[in-house]
C-alpha cells in the first residue's frame, strides 16, 4: 500500500488528489488511516531511522523521524488563539524615548558591509557586504543617501570603499600580506525589503575613490568623492554615473627637508583631470594613483612629515579627502589637510577653483587662487600653520567650520556669508584648554537645522573614551562638554526634527560600536543603539532635498 | 578591654572586575552582625576568606577562639588541614547553596563533620544530633533524605549541622537564599535563637537590608569595599522633637507611641536620604575616576629607539589632561607581540627601573620600556618590517595614598619595527620619502 500522506513519487495523480481530500476532511489524521500509514512514511525519509526510534537521527539529513502516536486524534473543535502581529505597533523606545521614522545607513568600516538601522522600530532592515560581490578588500567607509519621500518603500545611496594596504594599518595579525586593490564606489539601493548593489562606480569611470562622499544639496542630482591617498575629487552625474568633472591636488613644498617640506610653504598646484577619450574612461581604479600607501588617519597628517607614511609621492601629498557643499549647491570646499585650508571650487563655473582659505590662527584668511593655463591653477602659500582635518558649512551657510588638528588643535570659523568666496572672512578660534597637542582633539561636526549649535566630537584615541562638545554658534562659545562616553567616537549627524545627534560609534574593528544618540534640547545623553560592524560614518535618509542642508552633503 | 573575636585586616581578594578589594572588621564573642552588599559585591569571596576557602591576596585573619586563653590563631598561617579542622569545631560555617550530602539521611548528615573531627564518642555525637535537630524543628523528619526535605527544611538542617560542633562563630553565606519571605523571617529568627543559646559569634552575609537590620550591627560591601555606615558619618538626627507637657497616663502612652513612630519615620526617612546622597557622591567620585583614567590621561608612544645591536627601547608619553584633578600612575605591565603567520606571539618587555613605583603626572612625562632579541621569523604587513603590538597596563588614581580603588587602564600601541638586521631591498619596496624609519606607528585604536 502506498502511503497517502507521504505524496512520495510512486502516487498517481488520481491518489495524490484522493489523499489531499481525504487530508482536508480530517480522515487520515483522525486515524482513518492508521498508524500503520506512517510506518512506511518512517523508512522514506532516512535509512538510519528505525521504527520506534524517533529519537535517532538519520545519519544523511539529520531528520528526527517520529511515529504518530496510535491515538492521536485532531481536535476538531480546538480553537487556537491567533494573532496578527504587526512591528508598526511595537515602536522602538531608547530610554524612554522615541526617535521618530528615520532609516539610518552604517558602513561597517573593516566589516566590509554596510547596513540599515529603522529607529522606529529598532530593526535592521537589511544589510549587504562587498566581499560577496567579488571585491575582496571593500573597507566600507564613507556613505550618504539620496532623498527619498517614503525611504522604507526606496531608497538608493552611494558608498565608497578604500583598498589597498588600508587594511594592514588596525594591528591586526592578518595572513593577507598582499591585500586586494579594492578602492570601490557602490550605489545601493533599497527597494523596501533587500539591499541590491546596483552599481560599482569605480568600473563605470575608472576612477576609484575611498573617501568622503557628499550629495548636491540644491537638487541632489550629483555627488562628489574625493580621496586623500590620491589626492583626487571628481563630481558625478546622478542619472548617467557620467563624470562631471575632477581635478587632482598636487604640492610642491619650498623646503627640500621633508620636516618642513609644508609647513615651509610652497606652492598648490590644481589641475583639471580628464578620461582616456579614446575609452571614456580614467585610469585610476585600485590602488593606481595613490601618493601614499595608506590612508592619514585622524592627527596623521604629522606622521607625513615625520617619514612615518610611505608612498610612490609623499611629498606631493595634500590631503585632499573630502568636498562639502555650500547649502546654496553653487559652491564647496575641498578640504587640504596637509595645508590646513580649502580650496572653494564653484559648480555653476565647470567647478572651476576660485578661492582658498587658510584655517590656522595666523595664516591670512585667504590665499589668491591664480589660474595658469586652462586647466590648471596655483595658490602660494607662504607658511603651514597647522593641518586640519574635518570641514563644514552651518546649514544656513553662513559659517564655514574647520578643524585645525595636529599643531594648533582648535576650531577656526570663517563667515561665508559672502557671495563672493575670496571675501569670506576668519571670525573665531575655539581652543579649549583640554585640548592636548594632538589629542583629545576636535573632530567630527554636525549642526541643529536651524544652525544655533554645532556638535563637535572630541576624539581621545582608545581606550580613552571620546566626548561631545556643543557650541553655541551665536558666539562660537562652548556651552557643554559630554565627556568619557565611550571609545572611538566618529561621523554625526542630526534628525530633520533636529531632536536627537547620532554619532557613529566604533570607528576600527574590535571596539564598541553602534550610534550614540544625544536629546539636543537638553544635550544630554539618550542611550546607545547597538551596530556590530566598527562603523565611521552614518547617514539618515532625507525625505526632502531641503534636508540635505544638515546632512553630510555640507559638514564632515 | 576583651580582644575580639574574630579580626580582620585589610582583605583583599580582586579577579579583575568582582570580588574584595579592601575589607577589615572585628566581631567580638556572641555578637551579630550582618555583612550587605548586592549580588556581585564581593560577600560570598569574604566570607570564603574569613572561613579559610579562599585566600586573601593581601591581608590578615586572626581568630581568638582557641581554648585556654590561648593567642590569636592567624588563620592563613595554618596548614589547609588545620583550617579544615577549624571549620569543623569552633568555626561553622552556613554556606549560600545546598549542602547537604544527598545520599545521607538529615540525621547522618548532621552526625557527618563530628565523625570527621573524631573527638567524641558515637553516643555524644547522636545525642548531640537529635538535640539540634529538635532544635530546629525536623526531629520527625531524622530519617529523610534531602531530597525529600522542602526548602525551608533543608536551610534548617544545614543550620543545625553548622551548629553541631558548637561553634564559637558561625559565618552564615546568605542562609535565606531562594527562600520565601516567610520561611525567610523563620530562618533568621532561629538563627538568633540558636546562637543566642549557644554563645556563638554570628557573621552573615545578606543581600536583604531587613535581614541586615536585625543584626546588632551592619556593615556595607560595595564594590569589594567594605565599610560601616554608622562610622563613616552619624546621620543627623531631625531636630524640634523636644518634650512634651504632662498628660493623662493613657494619652502618653499614645503620645510616646507616636513620637516613637514619628521619630522612627522621620529618622528612617533622614536615613535614607543621607544613604542616597552618600552613594550620590561615592558614585560622582567613582565617575571622575574614571573619567580621569580614560579621559584625563593622555597616552602615546612617541619614541621606538635602537640601543644595542639587538635592543630597543620604547618611550611613552604620559600626560594629565585634566588641570583640575591630580593624577597618580602605577605602570604595572609591558607585554610586548610579535606577529608571526597570523597569530601574536608574545615576547618579554620591561619597564625601565626608575618607572616601577607610583609617579605623579603633571606635565609631559615620558615612560620607557625596553625590550630585546625579536625573532628572526616574522611577518611582514609591511615589507622589510615587523608587525608589533604593545601593551600597556596601568594602574590610575586621583591620590598616592588612593581611598578609592585604582583604575587599570590598558593601552595597545601597534607599529612596524625594522628588525635588527633589515632586507634593505624589501624596505625600498615601500617609497619612503626619507630614510627608512626605525618604526611606523599606526593609528590608536
Amino acid at each position: 500500500m502506498n502511503d497517502p500522506s507521504s505524496n512520495g513519487p510512486g502516487l498517481s495523480r488520481r491518489e495524490a488528489l484522493q489523499a489531499g481530500a481525504l487530508s482536508a476532511l480530517g480522515l487520515l489524521a483522525a486515524g482513518a488511516g492508521p498508524a500503520a500509514a506512517a510506518e512506511p512514511a518512517a523508512a522514506v525519509v532516512g535509512q538510519g531511522a528505525q521504527k520506534g526510534l524517533g529519537d535517532k537521527l538519520a545519519p544523511d539529513h539529520g531528520v528526527r523521524v517520529t511515529d504518530r502516536p496510535k491515538d492521536y486524534v485532531t481536535p476538531k473543535g480546538l480553537k487556537v488563539d491567533r494573532e496578527i502581529i504587526n512591528f508598526s505597533d511595537i515602536p522602538f523606545q531608547l530610554n524612554g524615548y522615541t526617535l521618530g521614522r528615520h532609516i539610518v545607513v552604517m558602513p561597517q568600516k573593516m566589516g566590509g558591509g554596510v547596513n540599515l538601522i529603522d529607529l522606529g522600530s529598532g530593526r535592521a532592515l537589511a544589510s549587504l557586504w562587498y566581499w560577496n560581490y567579488g571585491d575582496y578588500n571593500p573597507i566600507s567607509h564613507h556613505i550618504q543617501a539620496f532623498p527619498s519621500s517614503n525611504p522604507y518603500q526606496e531608497f538608493e545611496f552611494i558608498n565608497s570603499c578604500q583598498g589597498g594596504m588600508n587594511s594592514l594599518i588596525y594591528g591586526m595579525p592578518t595572513a593577507v600580506t598582499d591585500p586586494p586593490p579594492g578602492f570601490n564606489m557602490y550605489r545601493v539601493r533599497y527597494n523596501g525589503d533587500v539591499l541590491e548593489l546596483e552599481e560599482n562606480i569605480a568600473e563605470t569611470t575608472g576612477l576609484g575613490l575611498g573617501v568622503h562622499t557628499t550629495i548636491r544639496p540644491s537638487d541632489a542630482k550629483s555627488y562628489c568623492i574625493s580621496d586623500g591617498q590620491k589626492d583626487i575629487f571628481a563630481w558625478f552625474d546622478r542619472a548617467s554615473t557620467r563624470v562631471l568633472q575632477a581635478f587632482r591636488y598636487d604640492w610642491q613644498g619650498n623646503s627640500p627637508e621633508l620636516a618642513d617640506c609644508w609647513t615651509g610653504g610652497g606652492t598648490l598646484l590644481i589641475s583639471r583631470i580628464k578620461p582616456d577619450p579614446t575609452t571614456g574612461l580614467f585610469d585610476l581604479r585600485g590602488t593606481k594613483g595613490l601618493k601614499i600607501n595608506w590612508e592619514m588617519v585622524p592627527m596623521g597628517e604629522l606622521f607625513v612629515p615625520e617619514g612615518q607614511i610611505p608612498g610612490p609621492n609623499v611629498r606631493a601629498l595634500t590631503g585632499a579627502d573630502a568636498f562639502v557643499w555650500h547649502p546654496d549647491g553653487r559652491y564647496g570646499a575641498e578640504i587640504i589637510r596637509m595645508l590646513g585650508g580649502c580650496v572653494v571650487h564653484d559648480s555653476q563655473n565647470g567647478m572651476v577653483p576660485v578661492a582658498y582659505c587658510a584655517f590656522p590662527s595666523q595664516s591670512p584668511d585667504t590665499y589668491t587662487v591664480e589660474q595658469v593655463d586652462r586647466d590648471t591653477w596655483k595658490v602660494v602659500i607662504d607658511r603651514v600653520y597647522s593641518p586640519g582635518h574635518e570641514l563644514g558649512f552651518s546649514p544656513d551657510g553662513n559659517n564655514l567650520v574647520m578643524m585645525n588638528n595636529g599643531l594648533e588643535n582648535s576650531v577656526g570659523i570663517f563667515d561665508s556669508s559672502d557671495p563672493d568666496p575670496s571675501q569670506w572672512r576668519k571670525i573665531r578660534q575655539i581652543i579649549d584648554p583640554t585640548w592636548g597637542k594632538r589629542y583629545p582633539s576636535p573632530f567630527h561636526m554636525a549642526f541643529t537645522p536651524d544652525s544655533k549649535k554645532m556638535y563637535v566630537v572630541v576624539l581621545n584615541p582608545a581606550p580613552g573614551r571620546s566626548g561631545i562638545m556643543v557650541v553655541d554658534t551665536a558666539t562660537w562659545t562652548p556651552i557643554k562638554e559630554l565627556q568619557n562616553i565611550t571609545q572611538d567616537m566618529q561621523s554625526c549627524t542630526v534628525t530633520p526634527d533636529g531632536q536627537f545627534l547620532l554619532v557613529a560609534v566604533g570607528g576600527f574593528q574590535r571596539y564598541a560600536s553602534g550610534i550614540f544618540v544625544l536629546d539636543t534640547a537638553k544635550d544630554e545623553p539618550v542611550g546607545f543603539i547597538p551596530n556590530p560592524g566598527g562603523h565611521h560614518d552614518l547617514t539618515l535618509v532625507p525625505t526632502s532635498v531641503e534636508q540635505l542642508r544638515f546632512s553630510r552633503s555640507c559638514a564632515m | 578591654m576583651t580582644e575580639p573575636l574574630l579580626r580582620a585586616e585589610g582583605l583583599q581578594r580582586w579577579f579583575g572586575n568582582a570580588g574584595v578589594r579592601q575589607a577589615s572588621l572585628q566581631l567580638a564573642a556572641g555578637e551579630r552582625v550582618a555583612i550587605l552588599g548586592r549580588s556581585g559585591s564581593g560577600k560570598s569571596t569574604l566570607l570564603a576568606m574569613l572561613a579559610g576557602l579562599s585566600r586573601p591576596d593581601a591581608g590578615r585573619i586572626e581568630l581568638r577562639i582557641g581554648v585556654g586563653g590561648a593567642g590569636p590563631i592567624d588563620l592563613w598561617s595554618l596548614p589547609a588541614a588545620e583550617r579544615c579542622r577549624l571549620r569543623r569545631g569552633p568555626v561553622g560555617f552556613v554556606s549560600q547553596f545546598t549542602s547537604l550530602l544527598p545520599t545521607l539521611s538529615t540525621l547522618e548528615n548532621l552526625l557527618l563533620p563530628g565523625e570527621l573531627e573524631g573527638r567524641r564518642s558515637a553516643t555524644e555525637l547522636l545525642a548531640d544530633a537529635e538535640h539540634w535537630l529538635e532544635a530546629v524543628g525536623l526531629s520527625h523528619l531524622r530519617d529523610r533524605r534531602p531530597g525529600q526535605l522542602s526548602g525551608g527544611e533543608i536551610r534548617r538542617a544545614i543550620l543545625a549541622r553548622a551548629l553541631v560542633n558548637r561553634p564559637n562563630l558561625l559565618l552564615a553565606d546568605e542562609p535565606t537564599s531562594n527562600l520565601d519571605g516567610c520561611s525567610e523571617t523563620e530562618i533568621v529568627a532561629l538563627l538568633e535563637s540558636l546562637c543566642a543559646s549557644s554563645g556563638a559569634a554570628l557573621l552573615m552575609v545578606t543581600h536583604s537590608e531587613a535581614l541586615a537590620r536585625r543584626c546588632d550591627r551592619w556593615l556595607e560591601l560595595e564594590a569589594g569595599t567594605l565599610r560601616d555606615p554608622a562610622a563613616a558619618a552619624e546621620p543627623p538626627l531631625p531636630s524640634g522633637l523636644g518634650g512634651t507637657a504632662e498628660a493623662h497616663p493613657t494619652r502618653r502612652r499614645l503620645l510616646a507611641g507616636a513620637l516613637a513612630g514619628g521619630m522612627s519615620l522621620v529618622g528612617g526617612t533622614v536615613f535614607w536620604q543621607w544613604r542616597q546622597q552618600q552613594q550620590r557622591t561615592a558614585r560622582i567620585r567613582r565617575d571622575r575616576l574614571q573619567r580621569l583614567a580614560f579621559s584625563g590621561l593622555s597616552s602615546e608612544l612617541v619614541a621606538v629607539e635602537r640601543t644595542g645591536p639587538e635592543r630597543y627601547l620604547g618611550t611613552l608619553a604620559v600626560e594629565n589632561l585634566e588641570v583640575s584633578q591630580s593624577l597618580y600612575l602605577l605602570p604595572l605591565d609591558v607585554q610586548l607581540y610579535i606577529q608571526q603567520g597570523s597569530r601574536w606571539n608574545p615576547f618579554p618587555a620591561h619597564w625601565s627601573d626608575s618607572q616601577r613605583q607610583v609617579l605623579a603626572v603633571e606635565g609631559l612625562r615620558p615612560l620607557h620600556f625596553e625590550f630585546s632579541d625579536p625573532p628572526s621569523s616574522h611577518t611582514e604587513l609591511v615589507p622589510g618590517y615587523m608587525h608589533v603590538r604593545i601593551d600597556v597596563t596601568y594602574a590610575v588614581a586621583d591620590r598616592p595614598d588612593p581611598e578609592l580603588m585604582p583604575v587599570e587602564r590598558r593601552d595597545s600601541f601597534f607599529v612596524h619595527l625594522l628588525p635588527p638586521l633589515p632586507d634593505a631591498e624589501k624596505v625600498a619596496r615601500n617609497g619612503f620619502p626619507g630614510e627608512p624609519p626605525l618604526y611606523i606607528p599606526m593609528p590608536p585604536h
